[in-house]
C-alpha cells in the first residue's frame, strides 16, 4: 500500500487537540443540585491511577481520535498498487447501426450486449487511454481519447442505437485519425453484429450477429391507372432457418388490406396488395407475428406530391414555351398582382427591369445591361461552343432553324453555349443574386416549337437554373439520408413520425429524417409527407462463417495502478462519526435533569 | 401549551373525595361533616325544643310515648377548604419532567378532587414567601381560575417555608386541609411551618416531591455541584464512595422528617418523579388515608 499525500498525516497532530479539549470540558463539567447541604461536606473522590485510565478511555474520546486518525488517513490518499492489463491506447467501437436494435434468441437486445462488453472493457483496461466511438451511416466519437474513465463509462452507458445504416470502415479509420491516427491505438475494439470488412491493425472484433430474420425488404404504391385508388407491392425476406408464416398487410389509415404469407427459410417474395379508394398519401405495410427485429417488420411508403412551380410571365405571351414549361415541370403562372415569390421568372419578347433577380429565362428579350436585343436581321451560320453543356443535354442544336435572330449584346462572365454567327442564341450567366438562360431568337422565327428537343431544352435551361425546378421531390427516403426540403417550397412546420413538432433546418435546406415512420412537411405551397424506412441492408443476416465472439486479440502488457482506498477509509470516518455524536446525545440524556 | 391533567385522567379522580378524621367547623354546606348541628339527612341527636325552632324538626311520635317536645338534629355537613401549598423555589425546575410541573399536575387533580366534593379550594404557591394565590372558593370555574395560575407559573427563587406558611396563615384565616407539596431540600427548614400550620388546626397532607436523579445520582468524574437556588458551589471528584455518602447522609435527612412528621401524624408522601401520577392519586393517597 502506498500513500498519495502522506503530509497529509500531520493532521494527526490535532488529536493532541482533542484531548486537551476533552480534559478542559471534563474539569468544568457543571452539576446543578436543589441545594448544596447534602453534598457539601462530602470526601471528594480520590483520582486513582484507574479513574485516570477509565477516564482517558472514555469512548467518545476514543471515537473522537478514531474519526480524526481516519480522516487523516482518508487524506493521505491510501492506495494498493494493483497489475492491470494494459494498452498504450484502445479504441472502443459500438456498432449503431439499427440492426443493433434487434434481440437474440435470449432476448437480448444487442446494443445492450455491445454497451456490457464495452464496460467490460473499459473495466478490464482500466488506465489504458481509451476513445469510444458509436459506428453508423452516421458515425461520431461518444468519447474522446482520456484515461478517465467516468466520461467514456457514462457515454457507453447513455448511448443508444440509431436507426441508421451500417457505417463503413472509412468512416472509422476517419474518426480515428481524428483521435490521433491509428497509430496510437493497440487494439480497436469493434462489438457489432457483423464484421467490419476490412483489415484494420490492432482489430478486435466482437460479434452478435443477427441470423433468423423476417422483414419487409421492399414496399412500393402506386395510383392505379383507372385513377381509383391504389396498389401496394410489398417483397417479404425470410432470412431465416425456418418456415415463417403470418399476415403481411397495408393500410393508408383508414383502409386496410391482409395476405397471409409461408415463407421458406431464405425465400424472398413479392405480395401485391390492391387498396381501392385509397389515394394515401402515407402508406405503412407491416407483417404479422413480430420477430426479434421488429424495427424492419414495418416500411413506410408515400405518393410523391404535385408541387407547382411559381411562373412569373413578362411580356408577351407564348403557348408554345408556356406547353415546353409545362412538360418540364408542374407549374403556376403568378398573376401579375401576385406578391408571392415567383420560382422562375420568363420574360418574352420584352425588356426585363435591371434589377430583376432569381432565376431567369430570357426569349428573345433584354435584361438591363446583362443582355441587350436590337433589331432582327440575318443569321448567320450556326455555332456550338460547348457541345457537351448541361443546356444541351439529349438536344440536337442541328435540328434547330432560325429565320431571322436580333442582334444581341451580352455582358461579360457568361457562356455562350450556340452562336448565331458573332450572336449569342443560347447563353448562360450565374452570379450570387441570379441565373439566367438567354434565347435569342424570336420563337416564332425559328422552329423550336416545332421540334422535339424544344421541350427538352427548355426543361435543361429549368434544370440549370434551379435543379429544384425540373425534379418531383422526394417522397420516399432512407433513415438518415438527407432530404431537401426546399424541393417541397419554403418550409413552415416539419412534423415527426408521432406527431411531434420537429425543429426546422436551420441555414440548411436539408433535413435529414433520423427515425423511420411518415413526416409531414408544411410549405408555403402546401402540405406533403416524406416516408423514412430502414436500410434494407440492415435486414440481411451476418455471413454464415461469423463465429459469435470472434476475437483475434492482440497480446497485451501489464501495468501497475492504484486501487484508491479513500472512499472506504471515509465512509468509515463517517460512521465513527455517527456512533460518536449518538454515544454523546445518549450520556447528555441521561445526565440531563 | 400542553394541558396539565387530561380529561381521562379526571374523569378516574371522579370517584376520590378526602378522608378527613376530626370534624372541623365550616362555614358552607358541603360533604365533610361538622360539629354543628345541621339539616342534611344524617341525624345526628334530639334536643328540646326551644322557641323559634322550626316545627318540622319536633318529634311527634315521641311527644306521644314521652309528653316532651324534643326537636330532632342533624348532622351538619360543611365544605373544608382545601389548600394547595405548593413550593415553585428554583429547586423545583430540576429533574426530568422537573418536580414543578409534576406538583402542578398533582395540585390541578387534587382541586378537582376538591372541586368536585363541593370544597373550597385555594391555591397558594410559593418559594421564599408567597406567591399570587387563588383564595378558596367553590364551582368548576375555580378550576379554571386554578390552572390558568398553575400554567402561567414558573419555578424560581429560594425556599423559605415558614416564611411562605407566616404569608399563608395571614392570607387564609380559616383552617382546613392543606396539601403541602415540596422537595423540602433546604437548609432553611420545614419544623417551623408544618408546626404553626397544624397549630391553627389545619390538617396537613406532605407531599415530598424529588427526582430520581436526587435519590440515587448517576454522577462521576470531577463536577462542578452548583446550587440552584443559592448560586454557591462546591468541586467534588465524584466516585462510587461519594455517591454513597451521599445517598446516607440524605437517607438521615429523610428519617429525620419522617420521624418529625410521623411525631405530629401529618401523613407524608414520599413521591419520585418517575411515579406515576395516577399511581399516586389512586394508590399511595388512598392507602395512606388521604382519599377514598
Amino acid at each position: 500500500m502506498t500513500l498519495v499525500t502522506p503530509a497529509a498525516l500531520y493532521l494527526l497532530s490535532a488529536s493532541g487537540g482533542i484531548v486537551l479539549l476533552y480534559f478542559l470540558h471534563t474539569r468544568s463539567r457543571r452539576e446543578e443540585v436543589s441545594d448544596l447541604f447534602l453534598w457539601e461536606g462530602l470526601e471528594s473522590e480520590p483520582r486513582s491511577r484507574a479513574a485516570r485510565v477509565r477516564m482517558k478511555l472514555d469512548p467518545i474520546l476514543l471515537l473522537e481520535l478514531l474519526v480524526l486518525a481516519l480522516v487523516t488517513f482518508a487524506l493521505a490518499g491510501p492506495a494498493l498498487r494493483v497489475a492491470r492489463p494494459h494498452l498504450v491506447g484502445m479504441a472502443i467501437v459500438l456498432d449503431g447501426s439499427a440492426s443493433m436494435r434487434s434481440q437474440t434468441d435470449d432476448g437480448a437486445v444487442r446494443y445492450e450486449l455491445a454497451r456490457k462488453a464495452a464496460l467490460d472493457l473499459l473495466r478490464r483496461y482500466r488506465g489504458s487511454p481509451v476513445t469510444v466511438i458509436q459506428l453508423s451511416h452516421s458515425p461520431r466519437v461518444l468519447s474522446t481519447l482520456s484515461t478517465d474513465r467516468s466520461n467514456p463509462e457514462r457515454a457507453v452507458s447513455l448511448s443508444e442505437p440509431t436507426y441508421l445504416s451500417d457505417g463503413s470502415a472509412t468512416d472509422l479509420l476517419a474518426l480515428l485519425e481524428s483521435q490521433g491516427g491509428t497509430s496510437r491505438f493497440d487494439r480497436i475494439f469493434w462489438l457489432g453484429d457483423r464484421p467490419l470488412g476490412a483489415s484494420i491493425p490492432g482489430l478486435d472484433e466482437t460479434l452478435f450477429p443477427l441470423d433468423e430474420n423476417l422483414s419487409i425488404s421492399a414496399f412500393q404504391v402506386r395510383a392505379n391507372p383507372d385513377g381509383w385508388g391504389s396498389t401496394g407491392f410489398v417483397e417479404l425476406s425470410n432470412a431465416g432457418r425456418s418456415y415463417r408464416e403470418g399476415r403481411v398487410r397495408i393500410t393508408d389509415g383508414s383502409r386496410t388490406a391482409t395476405l397471409p404469407f409461408l415463407l421458406a427459410p431464405g425465400q424472398k417474395q413479392p405480395y401485391v396488395l390492391p387498396l381501392p379508394g385509397s389515394f394515401g398519401p402515407a402508406f405503412i405495410a407491416s407483417v404479422d407475428p413480430k420477430d426479434s427485429f421488429p424495427d424492419d417488420d414495418v416500411r413506410y411508403f408515400a405518393l410523391s406530391g404535385r408541387v407547382d412551380r411559381r411562373i412569373r410571365w413578362v411580356g408577351e405571351p407564348n403557348r408554345y414555351l408556356l406547353a415546353a414549361l409545362e412538360a418540364a415541370m408542374p407549374l403556376v403562372v403568378l398573376l401579375p398582382d401576385d406578391p408571392s415569390v415567383p420560382d422562375l421568372t420568363v420574360v418574352y419578347s420584352s425588356a426585363a427591369p435591371e434589377d430583376l433577380t432569381g432565376n431567369i429565362l430570357l426569349v428573345h428579350s433584354s435584361l438591363g445591361n446583362l443582355v441587350q436585343i436590337a433589331d432582327d436581321a440575318e443569321p448567320g451560320g450556326l455555332g456550338v461552343f460547348s457541345p457537351n453543356d448541361a443546356l444541351l443535354a439529349d438536344v440536337d442544336p442541328y435540328d434547330f432553324r432560325v429565320r431571322s435572330t436580333p442582334s444581341t449584346t451580352v455582358a461579360q462572365g457568361g457562356n455562350t453555349v450556340l452562336s448565331l454567327g458573332s450572336v449569342p442564341f443560347l447563353w448562360r450567366y450565374g452570379d450570387l443574386t441570379r441565373r439566367v438562360v438567354l434565347i435569342s431568337p424570336n420563337l416564332m422565327e425559328t422552329n423550336l416549337p416545332l421540334t422535339v428537343d424544344f421541350p427538352l431544352l427548355i426543361r435543361n435551361a429549368a434544370r440549370w437554373l434551379a435543379a429544384s425546378l425540373s425534379q418531383s421531390p422526394v417522397a420516399t427516403a432512407l433513415v438518415g439520408d438527407p432530404i431537401l426540403a426546399s424541393n417541397f417550397g419554403r418550409l413552415f412546420r416539419l412534423k415527426g413520425p408521432s406527431g411531434e413538432n420537429l425543429p426546422l433546418p436551420e441555414g440548411s435546406e436539408l433535413f435529414v429524417p433520423g427515425v423511420p415512420g411518415v413526416y409531414a412537411l408544411t410549405t408555403d405551397r402546401g402540405t406533403y409527407t416524406v416516408a423514412a424506412n430502414l436500410d434494407p441492408r440492415e435486414s440481411e443476416p451476418a455471413p454464415d462463417n461469423v463465429a459469435v465472439g470472434a476475437s483475434n486479440a492482440a497480446a497485451e502488457s501489464r501495468a501497475e495502478s492504484l486501487f484508491g482506498l479513500w472512499p472506504y477509509i471515509a465512509a468509515l470516518a463517517l460512521l465513527a462519526l455517527v456512533l460518536e455524536d449518538a454515544l454523546y446525545r445518549g450520556v447528555a440524556w441521561r445526565r440531563s435533569p | 401549551m400542553e394541558p396539565l391533567i387530561d380529561e381521562a385522567f379526571l374523569r378516574r379522580l371522579a370517584n376520590l373525595k378526602f378522608i378527613v378524621k376530626g370534624r372541623r367547623k365550616g362555614k358552607l354546606a358541603g360533604t365533610h361533616p361538622s360539629p354543628r348541628a345541621g339539616t342534611s339527612v344524617e341525624f345526628a341527636d334530639y334536643r328540646s325544643y326551644s322557641p323559634g325552632d322550626d316545627f318540622r324538626y319536633i318529634d311527634w311520635n315521641l311527644l306521644g310515648r314521652l309528653d316532651r317536645l324534643l326537636v330532632k338534629t342533624f348532622v351538619h355537613e360543611s365544605d373544608r377548604p382545601i389548600y394547595l401549598l405548593l413550593d415553585f423555589s428554583a429547586s423545583m425546575r430540576l429533574g426530568n419532567p422537573p418536580k414543578a410541573l409534576y406538583a402542578a399536575r398533582f395540585g390541578a387533580a387534587i382541586a378537582y378532587i376538591g372541586l368536585r366534593e363541593l370544597d373550597r379550594v385555594g391555591l397558594y404557591p410559593f418559594s421564599d414567601q408567597l406567591l399570587p394565590s387563588v383564595a378558596p372558593r367553590h364551582g368548576m370555574r375555580q378550576m379554571t381560575h386554578i390552572l390558568h395560575v398553575l400554567q402561567g407559573i414558573s419555578a424560581t427563587g429560594t425556599t423559605s417555608l415558614d416564611r411562605a406558611v407566616e404569608g399563608f396563615l395571614a392570607a387564609s384565616r380559616e383552617s382546613g386541609l392543606v396539601f403541602l407539596v415540596s422537595d423540602f431540600l433546604s437548609r432553611t427548614g420545614y419544623q417551623e411551618g408544618i408546626s404553626r400550620l397544624l397549630h391553627r388546626g389545619d390538617d396537613v397532607v406532605v407531599v415530598q416531591i424529588v427526582d430520581p436523579g436526587e435519590l440515587h445520582p448517576q454522577l462521576e468524574g470531577s463536577l462542578e455541584i452548583h446550587d440552584v437556588e443559592g448560586g454557591r458551589a462546591v468541586d467534588l471528584v465524584v466516585g462510587r464512595r461519594t455517591l454513597i455518602q451521599y445517598e446516607r447522609r440524605l437517607e438521615g435527612y429523610l428519617q429525620e422528617l419522617t420521624r418529625f412528621l410521623a411525631g405530629h401524624r401529618v401523613p407524608y408522601f414520599l413521591v419520585p418523579t418517575d411515579l406515576p401520577l395516577e399511581d399516586l392519586i389512586h394508590e399511595r393517597l388512598r392507602v395512606g388515608g388521604v382519599l377514598q
